[in-house]
């Protein structure tokens, strides 16, 4: 609980219902979108070992070296607030640890909401993921380029001057801000995923939530997970972008609820 | 009093230079302006941006989104980190992106957003201003080469320390520049003490190297050299290779004096065993070859002294091959005694028996029945029969055994009156071919072993064997357990 630095809220007998942040961020991301089931859910946020509030010293690269690291954090979470019949909501990357997951124990969940997923992002043969695998070095050499301003540890590792408090100041871009060798680990290990064959497994009814103009997970992506999820149903959002948590919270919360 | 105005001030409102608009400023700003839709679509840019980027406003406004402008894998970043930041904190300051120009290049910016929201709370636009950070990404970039060689620098630094070679960088006036964690043990010297000394000084024995050693050149194939050397804790062997590295000499140095022990010990024993058999061997082939070439003119009792010789040899060839069969059965861990409990006299009885002392000695036993002891008895007597062989070897005249109870141990001692060994060699005359005179001046043969089984016997049997300090000759003791059946 600690480890992934769990919030529980909402209704305590309610259903519960699981929010998972996707790459780059933290539980932060689901604010405006989980206030509208607090009444009558059981609201679970948590943050990903290495991302957030999360226990940075329980990262293990061997376990976290593939998405099935994060599923069983999940499972393990999942148990020990003894949940069943779990509602998982899950954005991006977070989509497909839940389907790892639910494939694995699907006693557990009684239904997937998947945000923006993506089994693969890289293209491969007739599949289109959207990238290549140079586009995901540019995305690493963006992480680096970044974690120069706003982390703590480069700069004053390279200059020797650990002691600068200034260093050490919160900092303006704070809610995404990790660990850069966790943060280039987590990408890499999240843009080179192929989950494709995890699809078929699950038999929980889910949610396929597809945004307009979503570059990490083009509308050809939504539409092949809805195709090989056997249970799933796809609602087209209007939003634009990656993010319909944050961009359209209400259109985002609405298409949920009609699916709940 | 009249307003004092800055004359240059003056000089700038007559010149018509600071009559700028806010539309000025905008379009020509040494920053690019562009305001965007929620979803990235440009709505509005100023000329800065059209410069920098190499398009026209019309191929821009209305028609791309900010994403266009930005490398595949920025575009991620963008929506992974960017816009949910900008979406939760309503602003996003110096985010280092790239924008790419119409012709593909690219220009490293450092970008800033605010993200403006209507009454109701909903985002309507984004003003973004990106300023040209070319330099400091490339600064930026030196930091993260800086940072990787600082890194690799440390991982070589870790992998030196950690060598099992010792390792010294010795400059060019002869001065330690470095020595590693194994140099530093070989030497028995701090690397703090010894840096930036002279290495003929702070180092035991580094005269002995540098003198022996040649330096390989740059391309050189290095070859290791084995030199002796006086160190602080005696002699040692090092085996030293030495290559130039700039204007320093690099030495990779590595103890070999064990292994060269071993060497040592290895000859010893092959000249050792050759001499012991081949005398014998010779006696017997000799008094065979009188035998068979001379048969005829021989008297009866030359003849039968002639076959004795050769049984004779023949037995001490069989004895020594015993010993060195016994010496190896033991160095493999073999020999488990078989303990039990008898009178001690008879072991002593045993072995005067089946000593010939010959004409030069006497063997004077002093023994009282009645010591029970508790050992193996055979091999308790070749402890004995050794330690008896070794007295007459040694000595002339009179081989004294004695068995005593001393402090619940029973006490055999074995004295002659020869020249004695002296106290400094006292423990090494039980290691195995350690012998008291290598060269055999006093012609005394014997292959060194026999001593060596007496001690692990009599540690097998949990006895202990030693030497007693005595002005002449010497007196050596076993002590083995009493039977506790009495």
């Amino acid at each position: 609980m600690r480890r992934n630095n769990v919030t529980l809220g909402g209704a305590v007998r309610g259903t519960p219902m699981m929010f998972a942040h996707g790459f780059g961020c933290d539980q932060n991301m689901w604010r405006y979108v989980t206030l509208a089931f607090e009444d009558s859910y059981r609201i679970v946020l948590f943050d990903h070992v290495g991302a957030g509030g999360s226990d940075l010293g329980a990262y293990d690269r061997a376990k976290y070296g593939s998405l099935e690291g994060y599923a069983d954090d999940i499972l393990e979470l999942c148990r020990e607030l003894e949940f069943r019949d779990v509602i998982f909501v899950g954005h991006s990357v977070s989509a497909m640890m839940g389907v790892i997951a639910a494939a694995k124990e699907p006693e557990r969940f009684s239904k997937l909401i998947l945000v923006g997923p993506s089994p693969r992002y890289i293209d491969d043969g007739d599949y289109t993921g959207g990238f290549t695998r140079e586009d995901i070095d540019g995305l690493l050499d963006s992480l680096d380029s970044n974690y120069l301003g706003w982390s703590h540890t480069y700069a004053p590792a390279i200059m020797g001057r650990a002691d600068r408090p200034e260093l050490g100041e919160e900092l303006t871009n704070s809610f995404c801000r990790t660990d850069p060798e966790i943060a280039r680990h987590f990408a890499r290990v999240t843009f080179l995923s192929d989950n494709r064959e995890d699809l078929g497994r699950v038999t929980t009814p889910s949610l396929v939530l597809q945004c307009s103009e979503d570059i990490i997970a083009p509308t050809a992506v939504g539409e092949f997970v809805h195709d090989h999820l056997p249970a799933s149903e796809l609602v087209y959002l209007e939003a634009k972008g990656h993010c319909p948590n944050l961009s359209a919270p209400e259109e985002t919360v609405e298409a949920i609820r009609r699916f709940l | 009093m009249p307003e004092q105005t800055d004359p240059r001030i003056h000089d700038l409102a007559r010149d018509g230079l600071l009559n700028e608009s806010a539309e000025e400023l905008y379009e020509n700003a040494p920053a690019a302006y562009f305001s965007s839709l929620p979803d990235g679509t440009l709505v509005r840019v100023n000329e800065t941006l059209l410069r920098w980027t190499g398009y026209s406003r019309r191929e821009i406004v209305g028609r791309k989104r900010l994403h266009d402008l930005l490398p595949p894998g920025a575009r991620i970043y963008l929506e992974t980190h960017y816009a949910p930041l900008l979406q939760m904190q309503g602003e996003v300051r110096e985010i280092a992106l790239e924008l790419v120009r119409s012709d593909g290049s690219r220009l490293p910016v450092l970008m800033s957003s605010t993200l403006v929201r209507d009454e109701t709370g909903a985002a309507r636009i984004v003003r973004t201003t990106a300023v040209d950070a070319s330099e400091r990404r490339s600064y930026e970039r030196e930091l993260l080469r800086a940072r990787a060689d600082a890194e690799s620098r440390a991982r070589a630094a870790l992998a030196l320390e950690r060598v099992a070679e010792g390792v010294l960088l010795i400059g060019e006036d002869g001065e330690v520049l470095l020595m590693n964690a194994a140099a530093e043990a070989i030497f028995g010297v701090n690397a703090a003490a010894a840096i930036a000394r002279p290495a003929t000084e702070a180092l035991a024995g580094w005269l002995d190297v540098v003198s022996r050693i040649s330096t390989a050149r740059e391309g050189e194939a290095l070859a290791a050299e084995v030199v002796p050397v006086q160190g602080r804790g005696g002699e040692l062997w090092l085996s030293v290779a030495a290559a130039q590295a700039g204007a320093a000499t690099v030495f990779t140095v590595r103890d070999v004096t064990g292994e060269r022990r071993l060497d040592e010990i290895r000859s010893d024993v092959i000249a050792i065993v050759s001499h012991e058999l081949r005398t014998p061997l010779t006696g017997a082939f000799g008094a065979a070859q009188t035998l068979h070439g001379r048969y005829d003119d021989l008297g009866d009792e030359q003849r039968r002294r002639l076959v004795l010789m050769i049984v004779d040899q023949c037995d001490r060839l069989a004895k020594i091959l015993d010993q060195i069969l016994l010496t190896s059965q033991i160095d493999r861990n073999g020999l488990d005694p078989t303990l039990q409990a008898f009178d001690c006299t008879e072991v002593v009885d045993a072995v005067v028996r089946g000593v010939d002392a010959g004409l030069r000695h006497r063997i004077v036993a002093e023994t009282s029945a009645g010591v029970r002891i508790r050992a193996d008895l055979d091999r308790l007597r070749q402890v004995v029969a050794n330690l008896v062989d070794n007295a007459l070897k040694y000595s002339e005249g009179a081989v004294r055994i004695a068995v005593a109870e001393r402090d619940f141990r029973a006490r055999i001692t074995v004295a002659d009156d020869g020249r004695g060994i002296p106290a400094a060699e006292r423990d090494r005359v039980f290691e195995k071919f350690f012998r008291l005179d290598p060269v055999q001046r006093g012609g005394v043969g014997g292959t060194g072993l026999g001593l060596y089984i007496a001690r692990e016997l009599t540690q097998r049997m949990g006895g202990r064997i030693g030497v007693l300090p005595r002005e002449r000759g010497a007196t050596f003791f076993v002590d083995v357990p009493l039977a506790n059946d009495i």
